[in-house]
């Protein structure tokens, strides 16, 4: 377990990640769990923050976007970034919500996955590295 | 036995018992969870806005799956699936109370284990 632990904190070492959620204590775990796999991390607190931000730098290499946010939610600012921006960086959407229509509903919002909270660290990690992977390829 | 009121495993357990972290995040529990059952009741006592029931308890709901309250998150999704509804005022009324009820025996816990971890924090920097 342990030495699966530190090959994904090598693997996440230097990745850039935008993390929009506007629950602050969703927002410090994910900080801490992406932080000591090796990730560098932004966050903001709504969809129009992570998109003024997307707007300034090419910089991150995947959005972790919470889909329920107040203000512009993680459908409608993935919306955005898909369809007016032209943006294909990877999205993956952060749900709280148990019901089986979430994953659909990030999928046709445009996310390349969806992730129920609290997070699994590993699983987290895993996902993120295929869906940059996917996204490359 | 009855469960503690109060399951803090996930923070422990994903920080690999870090005191420092796990006193933030109690803190920060702390300071947006009491505010946000404040808002959360306003709306259920003074009005019948579904939709932001709905979103507060949402809002409350991925807080209470972090450190676990007992029985806070099931009655969360219980009242944000009523709101969505649009129905069952009634029974949204008594799960608010419930939630108090729980909130309030586990605010001692909540603040015990905070200081506990305060205390580990300031021998972990003196040493």
């Amino acid at each position: 377990m342990e030495n699966n632990n530190k090959k994904i904190a090598l693997l996440l070492d230097g990745i850039n990640i935008l993390v929009a959620e506007d629950n602050v204590l969703n927002q410090k775990i994910a900080n801490f769990i992406l932080k000591k796999q090796g990730a560098e991390v932004q966050s903001v607190l709504n969809g129009t923050e992570a998109i003024n931000l997307l707007l300034k730098t090419n910089n991150f290499d995947v959005v972790l976007m919470d889909i329920q946010m107040r203000g512009l939610d993680g459908f409608k600012t993935t919306q955005y970034i898909r369809k007016d921006m032209n943006n294909n960086i990877p999205i993956i959407g952060l749900t709280a919500d148990l019901f089986a229509t979430a994953t659909d509903e990030c999928t046709e919002a445009g996310m390349n996955a969806c992730v129920c909270k609290p997070f699994d660290p590993n699983s987290l990690c895993e996902l993120i590295l295929s869906v940059i992977k996917e996204v490359k390829n | 036995m009855q469960d503690p009121i109060v399951d803090f495993n996930f923070i422990y357990e994903m920080s690999d018992n870090d005191s420092t972290y796990v006193f933030e995040v109690i803190e920060l529990f702390l300071k947006n969870v009491p505010a946000g059952l404040a808002r959360l009741e306003q709306t259920v006592r003074e009005t019948d806005d579904f939709p932001v029931i709905q979103k507060q308890s949402h809002f409350l709901k991925s807080s209470a799956n972090v450190i676990k309250v007992r029985g806070m998150f099931d009655d969360l999704v219980r009242m944000e699936s009523l709101a969505r509804a649009q129905t069952g005022k009634e029974e949204i009324n008594e799960l608010l109370e419930k939630l108090l009820t729980v909130f309030n025996e586990a605010l001692p816990v909540l603040e015990a284990e905070k200081e506990k971890n305060k205390k580990l924090m300031k021998a972990k920097a003196r040493n």
